[in-house]
């Protein structure tokens, strides 16, 4: 087997696993918690992650993997209505509609072109505009899913930088927001593979392979310390952070206090 | 429980009260809502909205505040804006 290739699975693999943890790892928060809107986001991961043993496993069941393809961005735009988004007005029904007419017609052209990036047999010039399509459709689930998480959470945490927050909840914020913007980014790679130079191993295709599967990397391991931050990583952020140690009143207690200090108040 | 802090700081400046008498407020009105038994950390979205117009605005009924529909109308809305943050402290 070629290096090349050796190197592509050995890369394929950290993200796979750094990917399933946090699903796992999630799992079981949602359970412990009752936090059920993080479901989506689990099988986001899951999904993002399965498919590709899947189609190591199953190269024949090829439709299956095209169908798996399909949901992670619609997951991922249902985690962000349901964390950042309920009661509250957002585009939310906009993006799902678009991804699901984009994604339904992706599955299409997929299934009976086989079309992919890149590409595994020559396509003929006449069929060209089903390849820009599905560099549309990557495109703008990219768009409508990474990037808004990215934007949205980096927004929340301008709004709570400066309020007296334990640090380590402001950087999962930060983390996630860049994390997801510069994944999203990501996107334009696939724009510079050539649709006539077939096969993974080759020249140039390896180079935009290992440039994608970096950047996957780099989101993994951002999504890994974002949602399973480590104790020592906690403790870094919170380094400079006093913990305010707050009484806890009885009610009759808490009760004279605020009337004491709203007749003060008064006075 | 950041949620709880940041509701409180904004109480306390609107009534005129200690920061940490309008944080005690608010667990007193959650634990009002659904007994001693449902623990602070436990509480959604909607439990949380739950407490504020019901038992939040009952409490500042009996402490004769004025303006309480403007306060419980702000508390809600800045609830709703830093909703993630339930999920973000929790995981």
């Amino acid at each position: 087997m070629q290096l090349t290739v050796v190197i592509n699975y050995s890369l394929q693999v950290v993200w796979i696993v750094l990917q399933l943890i946090v699903a796992t790892f999630l799992s079981f928060k949602a359970i412990k918690t009752k936090r059920y809107n993080l479901i989506p986001l689990i099988l986001f991961f899951l999904i993002s992650s399965l498919r590709i043993i899947f189609i190591v496993i199953f190269p024949s069941l090829l439709i299956i993997f095209i169908i798996m393809i399909q949901f992670p961005n619609i997951l991922l735009v249902i985690f962000t209505k349901l964390t950042f988004f309920k009661y509250k007005k957002s585009p939310f029904k906009a993006f799902l509609i678009i991804l699901i007419i984009v994604r339904f017609i992706d599955f299409v052209i997929r299934l009976y072109f086989q079309i992919s990036i890149p590409m595994t047999y020559i396509l003929p010039e006449s069929n060209l505009i089903y390849y820009h399509y599905i560099l549309f459709s990557i495109g703008i689930s990219y768009l409508l899913s990474h990037f808004w998480l990215g934007i949205v959470a980096l927004k929340y945490y301008n709004t709570i930088k400066s309020a007296n927050i334990e640090p380590w909840i402001k950087k999962r914020y930060q983390i996630i927001g860049l994390g997801s913007l510069i994944y999203g980014f990501s996107i334009l790679i696939y724009y510079f593979i050539p649709y006539d130079v077939i096969d993974i191993s080759s020249y140039p295709n390896i180079i935009y392979s290992y440039l994608i599967l970096s950047f996957t990397i780099f989101y993994s391991l951002c999504m890994y310390f974002a949602w399973i931050m480590p104790k020592w990583l906690k403790k870094l952020f919170n380094k400079e952070f006093q913990e305010f140690l707050e009484k806890e009143f009885e009610e009759n207690e808490l009760l004279e206090l605020i009337k004491k200090e709203l007749s003060e108040r008064t006075q | 429980m950041p949620i709880i802090y940041y509701l409180g700081d904004l109480l306390s400046e609107k009534i005129g009260i200690s920061t940490s008498a309008s944080r005690g407020l608010i667990k007193l009105s959650i634990k009002e809502e659904f007994g001693p038994f449902k623990l602070i950390s436990d509480i959604r979205l909607k439990d949380y909205q739950d407490s504020i117009n019901n038992s939040l605005k009952l409490r500042l009924q009996d402490l004769k505040i004025s303006n309480i529909e403007e306060i419980v109308d702000l508390l809600l809305k800045e609830l709703i804006t830093l909703q993630s943050l339930i999920i973000m402290e929790k995981i």
